[in-house]
């Protein structure tokens, strides 16, 4: 890693990022899909060009909230970040420990308990299972599973499974966290939880990126806002400047329905 | 390509990951319970009841103690290859949430399945073990080549198990197809026959270059059940296939993995 001088503050630093990856046009990616589309002298999988050109930075104690319409590369984003997609071209430079909550969170296999489930995330993730043993009351009170920890997660509901998940990626101290769609699940208690919680991260001098379509939670909980749509950094700057350009860009207004949380 | 240095340190620095996941899926399963491993021995077990009613169908009777402890030998270590090549071919999509979620060596997932289908083996080679000596079998110097067999077997069946889990992440039917692939696989290895019977083929010369497993399964099986000893073209055929196999699996899935976040 560079020790430039203008990075001291930057926790994330992204730069002329484009991301393409291919992804199947065929109903189901199988041998007999892929036969039947070299018949036909058809292509099975198309390249999506995901991100273009982006660039941006984040510093210290910033809370970034990235939104857009579907499609626009939210997702892709967080996961080239996350370091699950490398670079097509440009660099992304990471200073610190990655945690995040995407998709599903935790929760990999479905049959074993929740508490199985917690440890083999965060050994994956790198953890020692000391650090995981420290946090685990910690991770189990935030997210009321008492009862349920010991259980196979497929017992789980849907919410359940986004507050272990959310639990976990804010338990573990790290010092960058990204949170996918995950502050929409949930019930009314916990995600003022959820909400206290990042405020207290922020406070921290952590690094959180945050993607959601709920753009009164946007407004509510970030310092900054980035736009994209296909690909594209459309804006950044303050929530309120840019949730407002959004929202006339989509033509509908500050509705209701774009402010709520669904 | 990642930085393949920093790759292994990755990879050593999640040990522990494949040890406790290991661990919990053999808990889930109940394969770490006395029960549980019998019953993981009886189904390569019945195979080797109905291959030898078949043989002794074919053959018009009884094909001889060392033939009966040759096949015994010969499953044990093919369940354990069909184990690395089926349960392989899911390790990476069963992980779904945990690939769309953290980024970690990819190759740790069957790794993980290497290390549970060795498990479940080690238990069969105790059962083959009470058939030698209930059978008073002698016990031959050199069926310590059986170790280094082993090693070779198991650097295939990882190298398999990594091309296995990548092609599944591409081709979801590459789970269905694999039974029939290892079937024929196994019987174009010396299982149900003994190296120098295999008529086809050159007198299968052709076989013991060209099926990556035939030369490994030879010496296993043949250094502990007859005490054979191999020629050097034999052990160097072995030594051949099982590197390929493996540097070409963890090529294969480490070249690919940057993609798998995109595919599941």
């Amino acid at each position: 890693m560079s020790s430039l001088p203008e990075f001291n503050e930057l926790t994330v630093a992204v730069r002329n990022l484009n991301l393409n990856y291919k992804t199947n046009i065929t109903k189901k990616p199988n041998f007999k899909e892929a036969l039947l589309h070299f018949g036909r002298g058809e292509k099975t999988a198309v390249t999506v060009e995901a991100l273009k050109n982006v660039s941006f930075d984040v510093h210290k104690g910033t809370v970034l909230g990235i939104i857009g319409a579907n499609g626009a590369g939210k997702s892709t984003l967080m996961k080239a970040i996350a370091g699950l997609l490398p670079p097509t071209t440009g660099e992304i430079e990471i200073r610190g420990k990655v945690s995040a909550m995407l998709s599903l969170g935790v929760g990999f296999n479905p049959n074993l308990s929740g508490k199985e489930n917690v440890l083999l995330g965060g050994l994956a993730a790198g953890l020692s299972r000391a650090d995981i043993d420290d946090s685990f009351s910690r991770i189990v009170d935030f997210a009321e599973l008492h009862d349920h920890i010991e259980m196979p997660m497929r017992t789980y509901s849907a919410g359940m499974y986004s507050r272990l998940g959310f639990a976990v990626a804010t338990t573990i101290n790290p010092e960058i966290l990204l949170i996918d769609e995950a502050l929409s699940t949930g019930d009314a208690s916990f995600k003022e939880k959820s909400a206290a919680r990042i405020s207290e991260l922020a406070n921290q001098a952590k690094t959180l990126i945050v993607v959601s379509h709920a753009l009164a939670t946007i407004q509510e909980l970030c310092t900054e806002v980035i736009w994209l749509d296909h690909g594209n950094l459309i804006q950044r700057g303050s929530p309120n400047e840019v949730t407002a350009a959004y929202t006339k860009f989509l033509n509908v207004g500050a509705a209701a329905i774009t402010m709520e949380d669904f | 390509m990642p930085d393949l240095r920093q790759y292994f340190r990755d990879i050593r620095h999640r040990k522990e990951f494949v040890l406790e996941l290991s661990r919990a899926e053999r808990a889930e399963e109940h394969l770490d319970t006395v029960f549980g491993q019998l019953w993981s021995v009886l189904s390569p077990l019945l195979s080797a009841g109905v291959y030898y009613l078949f043989v002794f169908v074919v053959q018009g009777g009884h094909q001889g103690t060392e033939f009966f402890l040759h096949l015994v030998a010969g499953i044990f270590i093919f369940e354990f290859v069909s184990t690395a090549g089926t349960r392989g071919s899911t390790s990476i999509v069963r992980a779904g949430a945990l690939i769309n979620n953290t980024s970690f060596p990819r190759v740790l997932l069957p790794f993980t399945d290497i290390l549970t289908a060795f498990r479940v083996f080690l238990p069969a080679m105790f059962i083959y073990a009470i058939f030698h000596f209930a059978l008073k079998m002698p016990v031959h110097f050199a069926a310590l080549q059986a170790i280094p067999a082993l090693v070779l077997i198991v650097m295939f069946g990882s190298g398999l198990a990594m091309f296995a889990s990548t092609a599944q992440v591409y081709f979801r039917d590459t789970q269905a197809l694999m039974p029939f692939v290892l079937r024929l696989v196994m019987f174009l290895s010396p299982v149900l026959y003994f190296p120098e019977q295999a008529k086809a083929l050159l007198d299968g010369r052709f076989l013991a270059i060209f099926n990556p497993v035939f030369c490994m399964v030879q010496i296993f099986s043949g250094s502990i059940v007859r005490g054979d000893t191999f020629d050097l073209w034999t052990w160097l055929l072995a030594i051949f296939w099982a590197t390929t196999t493996l540097i070409g699996g963890f090529w294969f899935l480490v070249s690919r993995e940057g993609e798998f976040a995109a595919r599941i």
